[in-house]
């Protein structure tokens, strides 16, 4: 399994697609906190307040999204590329791959995820110096808003590969979750706040303490996030085992 | 050596491999051969665990693909299904494979210039001919050095001069004790290169022979023999009346 990982890491940093997508993570962080800033201080909120500091980090997941398309790219990617054959050829055993590329998303989640709480630490401490005030890095809800970040990036990477190895077409599984998170979930949370809490993007969004909606506290966000991952994985793993390379 | 053992598989309510068996002896070249749609790679995809047979088995060294401790050091393959990613360099796709394999990195230098690739190693496979690609398709399938090769077309987009490196390089192996089965439908090439020989039409083995039987007195395959027993097995019989 060590050699899989090994392998799997090495192909993530041999496509340019891996560095793309972390570029994207990193612009789309810093200018989402630069416009919390910017929409926070024109409605005269108190940037080092408790919902100052949520209004301004909660942000810090909104490159996550790409998490999750790299995350369905390092294993419907390899259908995509026709490299399955090779890989299966390797390791016959697929339930080992699945499991590789789960775990080589996750912790690739979290690498991003770092980066984007590094970003967003950056541009708002130097944003509100800019405006006058001391960011709050001793506070303790900061930190739990960026750790919140780093976890939904990583969850979001188990997710994509998970279901990237259970639908095995790139395109259909990113336009599905795309559909999902933007469409599907709106239109929930439109018919039952109660139950729109319990899905993916919500389920984000309280990892990062979102202070405009009523969701689920932290730690039951990142159970119930990780639960679907486990899920989907199983599935995968048993849909897998009865078909065709 | 290769067993595959009444091996069959279906496809919706056609049958693509009907009870195939055969043997790919070790220290020879068995070649595989069949029209178009015979079935040939299905059989090869289900050695391989790349698909599983309603029926039968098939085995390498006794041992069924997917039981095999170290698949890399036991088999070789080269199949058309297998892709490569275009913005990755040749080298890179090498060290990936190996890497998984737990193979030596030095190995990967080795089969580049075993396949005559060095030059282009660094280069990305997008920018690669079909030749290159297949010569990239057999450096991989040599990585862990290993005593069996199964081969599907291998020859394709190679022009003359690689074919004839590629039939050196398959005979050479079989002089070394490797097995190698490898499918074609250029008679001339497996005429060339084959001891052993496996027909197989419509999913089924319709004659499995030694090369030996095609040849005449002077022990030299009679020029043409081949391809008349190709045909005969392999075309309709028209019925005259």
């Amino acid at each position: 399994m060590r050699n899989l990982i090994a392998a799997e890491y090495l192909k993530l940093r041999t496509t340019k697609t891996t560095w793309a997508l972390l570029a994207a993570t990193v612009a789309t962080t810093g200018l989402a906190v630069v416009g919390a800033i910017l929409v926070a201080s024109n409605s005269k909120l108190n940037l080092q307040s408790t919902h100052g500091i949520r209004e301004v980090l909660h942000v810090t997941a909104s490159g996550g999204i790409f998490m999750l398309v790299l995350g369905v790219i390092i294993s419907a990617g390899e259908y995509r590329q026709r490299t399955a054959t090779e890989t299966f050829l390797t390791t016959p055993r697929r339930w080992k791959v699945i499991i590789s590329k789960l775990i080589v998303s996750t912790t690739t989640g979290v690498v991003f995820g770092a980066i984007s709480a590094g970003t967003a630490i950056a541009v708002a401490s130097h944003l509100y110096s800019a405006k006058g005030y001391t960011f709050p890095l001793g506070s303790s809800l900061a930190w739990s808003i960026l750790g919140g970040a780093v976890l939904a990036a990583a969850l979001f990477g188990a997710l994509g590969a998970a279901t990237g190895s259970l639908i095995r077409n790139q395109v259909s599984a990113i336009v599905g979750w795309m559909a999902w998170l933007f469409v599907i979930e709106n239109i929930v949370l439109g018919f039952s706040a109660t139950a729109g809490r319990w899905l993916p993007s919500a389920l984000s969004r309280a990892l990062v303490r979102d202070p405009n909606a009523h969701l689920l506290p932290q730690s039951t966000a990142a159970i119930v996030l990780v639960i679907y991952g486990v899920v989907i994985m199983l599935t995968a793993v048993l849909t897998e085992s009865r078909r065709d390379a | 050596m290769i067993e595959i053992k009444k091996v069959t598989k279906a496809f919706g309510s056609a049958r693509a491999v009907d009870e195939v068996s055969f043997t790919a002896p070790e220290g020879a070249v068995t070649g595989f051969l069949g029209p178009n749609g015979a079935g040939k790679t299905t059989t090869l995809r289900m050695l391989l665990g790349l698909s599983s047979p309603d029926q039968g088995e098939a085995l390498i060294n006794g041992v069924k693909y997917a039981d095999l401790d170290s698949p890399r050091r036991a088999v070789g393959a080269v199949l058309d299904s297998i892709g490569y990613h275009p913005g990755r360099s040749g080298i890179d796709h090498l060290r990936i494979v190996a890497k998984a394999a737990g193979l030596e990195r030095k190995r990967v230098g080795e089969v580049l210039e075993i396949v005559e690739l060095t030059s282009a190693a660094e280069r990305n496979v997008g920018g690669y001919s079909q030749g290159m690609r297949q010569r990239l398709a057999l450096a991989t399938a040599l990585l862990g050095d290993p005593p069996v090769l199964v081969l599907d077309e291998p020859s394709n987009g190679l022009d003359p001069a690689g074919m004839a490196w590629l039939r050196d390089l398959i005979a050479g192996w079989a002089k070394q004790g490797r097995t190698v089965l490898f499918s074609s439908h250029i008679l001339n090439e497996v005429e060339m290169v084959a001891d052993h020989l496996v027909v197989i039409n419509h999913g089924k083995v319709v004659r499995e022979t030694s090369m030996n039987d095609l040849a005449g007195p002077d022990g030299k395959i009679i020029s043409g023999r081949l391809e008349e027993m190709f045909f005969e097995l392999t075309t309709p019989k028209v019925q005259v009346r």
